[in-house]
């Protein structure tokens, strides 16, 4: 048996498996009970500064849209909704894990934090243009669609080395590297990681087949998280050239979204790209050169 | 002009020219119609709209055009397309042919060859495996372009070592372009309107054809994609617009693909 399918088989049992947060874990199940007020998960959040200021961060974001500044948790909880705070919050507490770990050399940190986030970022642009309403879980989905990646840099750094190495001299993807050398993918394995964690099924699903969504469950959602991907370009790691140029229209994702949201007769690719590249160059200076 | 004002007229401005209008531009638009709704006697954005929509409206589209083009290059405009030409396209195009023809259709003073060639000098050194025709229909400009002096507008994108290498400092703010890069472009007088275009120009496997459309009507405009695509690209060439440009609503076999944060056409093979 090869070192990765080891790992996947014997992930539950691995001792130091990165953890997810308490608090995360109080916060979802607060959001999923009819009963809880904003006030009650205002209490939650508030012991973590860290999240409050996140949470305000993305309230005030063009993202969601909001006129004026909020300041008050309280405000931007009910302005935001429980379900995008939960969301957040799971994106905060992905970040903030992937942050701490010991990352190996191979893998740059900075790019993969900022494509795992721009993959996000663009999953939310993505549905606003075209108005779907995923409530947000495009946007998690998409900034934690890569975590597999992290679990090989921690458990199977060798592997990783030969994934890329691999990649870089026949020019495959990533993915196609991993299958080629050890027939299981990241795709799997973060999914499995997000099983462990149990969190929801959604959002699992999008991880599990964010490179094959037409066999996820929610096709829309998991193409979405796909189109986002290779748009995002996965920079600085698993590259092989893959990614630096493809055709939108002959993609399977985006031939998903089309025919789902029925989109066909008088769509303008090009006017889609251009907003959406104008929001990605907002989104940008909002995120990454204003912090 | 309130954000729903300015969505109906980029939507208008995009399907009359194929120009799409970023909202980081909104105040020059602003600005600039400002001056013709005073003219018109027009008191608000939205009226200005009504009017365009008018069948009176399209006497109007020709000040409206005026007030969107600008005018201007410098070198490296728009890097995301020099990037995408240089890292993907090129490579891809070398795989076949040991050195490819290169277009720069509308060049003005000759900042978009020049900056073609150092793109390339970059990667291959000053044996580029490609030859750049450089047209313009205005002699004034290509006079310019061959003397090839420019002051610090046009290098405002430049590393100080970049001018170093690929200009000679004249003082005064002024940069002549070196000339083992001069020597690369063939600069030509050519009217994209003109029926032996495809003679005159040869065949291509890339044409920069940026920010030069959108003073052509739309049968204009059709006439000349086609010829592109019919009598001048080569089978897997492309063709390269202004960054916010398309061609996506006139009738085209033209593939769109999609670069980092760039798009460009691509002939099928
Ligand atoms: C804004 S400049 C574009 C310069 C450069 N391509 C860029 O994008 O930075 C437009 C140029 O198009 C030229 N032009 C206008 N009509 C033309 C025509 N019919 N044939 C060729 N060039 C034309 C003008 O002389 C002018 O130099």
């Amino acid at each position: 048996m090869n070192k990765v399918k080891e790992l996947y088989d014997n992930l539950a049992n691995i001792d130091d498996l990165p953890a997810f947060p308490a608090i995360a874990f109080e916060i979802i199940r607060l959001t999923r009970d009819p009963n809880t007020t904003s006030r009650n998960l205002e209490e939650v959040i508030k012991r973590d500064p860290n999240l409050v200021t996140q949470i305000l961060k993305f309230a005030n974001s063009s993202l969601y849209g909001l006129s004026r500044e909020v300041t008050s948790l309280n405000h931007a909880i009910n302005l935001l909704g429980f379900v995008q705070v939960e969301n957040i919050v799971m994106i905060s507490v992905i970040l903030s894990s992937v942050k701490k770990l010991p990352l190996h050399k191979n893998f740059n940190r900075d790019k993969f934090l900022e494509h795992s986030f721009g993959c996000g970022v663009t999953a939310k642009i993505i549905s606003n243009i075209l108005n779907f309403n995923f409530s947000s879980a495009e946007f998690s989905s998409g900034v934690i669609h890569d975590i597999g990646k992290v679990l090989l840099d921690l458990y199977a750094p060798d592997c990783l080395d030969e994934i890329l190495d691999n990649a870089y001299k026949k020019g495959l993807s990533f993915i196609d590297s991993e299958m080629e050398l050890y027939g299981i993918n990241h795709c799997q394995l973060g999914a499995k990681l997000l099983s462990i964690w149990g969190l929801p099924e959604e959002v699992i699903d999008v991880v599990e087949n964010h490179h094959s969504p037409e066999k996820a469950n929610n096709k829309l959602l998991a193409s979405v998280v796909h189109v986002a991907d290779l748009l995002t370009y996965s920079e600085g790691i698993g590259f092989g050239g893959n990614y630096a140029k493809f055709t939108l229209e002959e993609d399977i994702g985006w031939q998903i979204i089309i025919e789902e949201a029925k989109l066909k007769e008088e769509f303008d690719l090009a006017y889609f790209t251009f907003k959406l590249y104008e929001d990605i160059e907002n989104a940008k200076q909002l995120y990454f050169e204003g912090s | 002009m309130d954000p729903k004002t300015f969505e109906e007229l980029r939507e208008f401005i995009y399907k009359k020219s194929g120009i799409f209008f970023e909202k980081s531009k909104e105040y020059l638009l602003t600005n600039r119609l400002r001056k013709r709704l005073k003219e018109l006697n027009l008191s608000s954005f939205e009226e200005y709209l009504r009017y365009l929509k008018s069948p009176k409206g399209t006497q109007e589209l020709g000040p409206l055009f005026d007030a969107i083009t600008i005018n201007e290059t410098y070198f490296f405009r728009h890097i995301r397309q020099i990037e995408a030409f240089r890292d993907v396209m090129v490579p891809e195009l070398l795989k076949k042919k040991r050195s490819i023809n290169v277009w720069s259709a509308a060049c003005s003073t000759g900042e978009e060859p020049y900056t073609l060639v150092i793109a390339l000098m970059e990667k291959y050194g000053q044996n580029i495996p490609a030859r750049i025709l450089a047209s313009d229909i205005s002699n004034e400009v290509l006079e310019k372009a061959k003397e090839g002096i420019y002051g610090e507008y046009s290098v405002k994108e430049l590393s100080p070592d970049m001018k170093r290498k690929y200009f000679d400092s004249m003082g005064l703010g002024k940069y002549k372009i070196k000339d083992f890069v001069k020597r690369k472009v063939v600069f030509k007088n050519i009217n994209l309107l003109d029926p032996a275009l495809a003679r005159k120009v040869g065949k291509m496997d890339v044409i920069f054809c940026r920010n030069v459309l959108i003073y052509f009507d739309n049968n204009a405009r059709q006439k000349v994609i086609e010829t592109f695509y019919n009598d001048i690209l080569n089978p897997g060439g492309y063709l390269v617009l202004g960054a916010t440009e398309s061609i996506s609503r006139l009738n085209t076999k033209f593939k769109l693909c999609h670069f980092k944060m760039a798009i460009a056409y691509q002939k099928p093979e």
